[in-house]
């Protein structure tokens, strides 16, 4: 139960901060209705533009009628959802005065060197602008004048108007995201405490998985290594964190069989997760005394350096066993092509689309993204992570259903289900 | 840079360049020293980099900035410094259980964080492109029964491709997606769907792997080109 109620606190943060907009932004798409659009359509200018006769004019500047003021309703608003950076400035012109071109709003805030100072044009011509200014001070009062210009007759400015723009602590925008993670939250805790009160949790089986107990029995039976290379990636990678999951049960293995297992590290922060990961494994299969601390070991963060480096370690130390699970890029196919080359069993993983392909190709086995991913549950039996991985299937579930019910409503001219998707 | 200066780096770049092609052959003393500078070197480089890129303006210079107080000192920099120093006691057998909590709190952060955003980005936008398209400012279903009802009127291929497109991805997603539910056997009418599932895989495997294998050839050429053209001069 305890566990239950730590992964709920788990994910009840994560789902808070998926909600806090200023920590969990994703780059926002401004609502800035009728602006850049309002560009690329501008509409041809119709209508005489007054010029009047200059030719016995001594100065530079054309004699023109004065330039009447324009008349409208302007609204600045804060605008809701944000982390307190934007301001909106709805526009609705009563009287556009005649001859006039572009509409300028312009915004001031603070004052001496941090003053900000920012302008937008629309073209006249539309009933209803709506600009988003962005990058602004949360809390300080904004200043918004807006201006009716004409390049012969230059022009008239109407307000100032102003508004602050406030931060929010929920982004509502982002509420799929949190109903979809306490759903997926809600089914962990139900399946982890099935598997608790010992339930069976059936997992086909996985080949690519099934093979691990094979590769380290052969790499004891050769008397070789296994080389175990965590992906060139960084913590903040799931597949890397997937991969440290696997490493646990395989060094564990490796312990009991009394084999050498060898760790090649790209990042400094994996390594020392990888070391601990390696030594506890030690312990646990009663062999802290086989753990030394040239099995786990960093190299370089340079990609071409690392796996220059890790291709000398197959060649040289020729491990029967080679494992690629992690996160890869362009250096996938230069280690497993020289693990190929020595004879060794290999087995690897990865959700690099890209990388995939060089894997299946060269390596004896390889686990296909979320496979990837349920290795570790399947390997140790665990129930805790048994009871996520089964909440894992349900939620796909869910998500085929909704994707044949999103299709058909689709299909039938009725988009309700792509918006609920599609909030943001 | 001098011509004669030139063509020793160029002849620097070329013997090492020729140092690691050698490992095509086999593993040997010349490839060793190439891979072993080329550590060497990254290594130093990337600790020149930490060192002026992070340490130096985000903790020394933090440090001795005037404009910041106190309080924001302590914060901003010292609480953070002292976090990453943990990292420094895994040198000590005595006190190495301190690398726990750098670990613990980069793992909370980057879980915490990346939840939300794959939730958001992998599975919620893109169940919704299954859905619907938008083009040009409009939803457009990605199943149309309108286009396939064309493609029977005025049959052609273009139209075949239009009425096919929809209905394409919408089979790959659910096929795939089936391939990696792991709660039951995939047997009968299941089967058939896995399978659907490793044809789509391997046909976007087979794309990815035909383009990238494309663009390793075009840095083969370009390293051909550097030792015949650049370096030897006989092209």
């Amino acid at each position: 139960m305890k566990t239950a109620i730590s992964i709920s606190l788990v994910f009840l943060l994560t789902a808070i901060i998926s909600w806090v907009p200023s920590i969990a932004q994703e780059p926002d798409t401004p609502e800035d209705s009728g602006t850049a659009d309002a560009f690329e359509t501008f509409p041809p200018l119709e209508g005489e533009v007054p010029v009047t006769d200059v030719t016995n004019d001594s100065g530079s500047v054309p004699a023109v009628e004065p330039f009447p003021p324009p008349e409208g309703e302007a609204l600045v608003s804060d605008v809701k959802s944000d982390n307190g950076s934007s301001l909106a400035v709805t526009w609705l012109p009563g009287r556009t005065p005649e001859g006039a071109e572009v509409w300028i709003f312009s915004i001031e805030q603070g004052e001496g060197e941090e003053k900000l100072v920012e302008s937008k044009s629309r073209p006249v011509g539309i009933e209803r602008y709506e600009i988003i200014f962005e990058d602004l001070s949360p809390g300080e009062e904004v200043s918004v004048t807006i201006r009716a210009e004409s390049s012969l007759r230059g022009g008239e400015t109407l307000g100032p108007f102003t508004g602050i723009p406030k931060g929010n602590l929920f982004n509502t925008r982002r509420i799929n995201v949190l109903v979809s993670i306490l759903v997926f939250l809600g089914l962990v805790v139900v399946y982890v405490e099935k598997a608790r009160r010992g339930h069976s949790l059936y997992i086909r089986r996985i080949p690519g998985l099934d093979a691990v107990e094979e590769a380290v029995g052969r790499a004891t039976e050769m008397g070789r290594p296994i080389l175990y290379v965590p992906g060139l990636s960084s913590m903040t990678d799931v597949a890397t964190i997937a991969s440290l999951n696997i490493l646990g049960p395989i060094a564990q293995k490796a312990a009991r069989y009394e084999t050498r297992i060898i760790v090649p590290n790209r990042d400094p922060i994996v390594y020392t997760i990888a070391r601990e990961v390696v030594e506890n494994s030690f312990q646990a299969a009663g062999r802290p005394d086989l753990f030394t601390e040239d099995l786990v070991f960093f190299i370089t963060d340079s990609q071409f350096g690392y796996a220059a480096a890790v291709d000398g370690i197959i060649v040289r130390e020729r491990p029967a066993t080679n494992f690629y699970l992690g996160m890869f890029w362009a250096e996938s196919l230069v280690m497993a092509e020289t693990g190929a080359s020595t004879g060794a069993i290999q087995i690897a993983g990865t959700d690099s689309i890209t990388q995939l392909p060089f894997f299946i190709v060269a390596c004896d086995y390889t686990l296909i993204g979320e496979e990837l991913y349920a290795a570790s549950a399947y390997l140790s039996q665990e129930p805790v992570l048994l009871g996520t991985l089964k909440a894992q299937d349900f939620v796909k579930i869910i998500l085929l259903v909704a994707s044949v019910a999103g299709v058909v409503s689709a299909a039938m001219g009725s988009f309700w289900l792509f918006e609920v998707f599609g909030l943001q | 840079m001098g011509l004669v200066e030139l063509k020793i780096w160029q002849t620097v770049a070329a013997i090492c360049t020729v140092a690691i092609f050698s490992f095509l052959y086999r593993d040997n003393p010349l490839y060793k020293f190439a891979e072993h500078l080329l550590v060497g070197t990254s290594v130093g480089y990337s600790l020149a980099i930490a060192y002026r890129v992070v340490f130096k303006p985000r903790v020394i210079d933090a440090l001795l900035d005037p404009g910041v107080t106190f309080w924001v000192k302590i914060y901003t920099v010292v609480i953070p410094t002292l976090i990453a120093l943990c990292y420094v006691s895994s040198f000590s057998k005595k006190y190495s259980w301190l690398t726990r909590y750098p670990i613990a709190f980069i793992m909370g952060l980057s879980v915490g964080l990346s939840i939300p955003m794959i939730m958001l980005a992998s599975i919620l936008r893109q169940i919704r492109g299954t859905f619907a398209e938008e083009v040009g400012g409009e939803l457009v279903p990605l199943f149309s029964v309108n286009k396939i009802a064309l493609f029977f009127q005025h049959p052609s291929l273009e139209g075949f491709m239009e009425a096919l497109y929809g209905p394409a991805i919408i089979l790959g997603v659910l096929s795939v997606m089936l391939l990696f539910v792991f709660s039951f056997e995939q047997k009968g009418p299941l089967k058939a769907a896995r399978n659907t599932g490793i044809v789509y895989l391997m046909v976007g495997f087979g794309a990815a792997f035909g383009y990238t294998v494309m663009a390793r050839v075009s840095l083969l050429v370009g390293r051909i080109d550097f030792l015949l053209i650049d370096w030897l001069g006989i092209l």
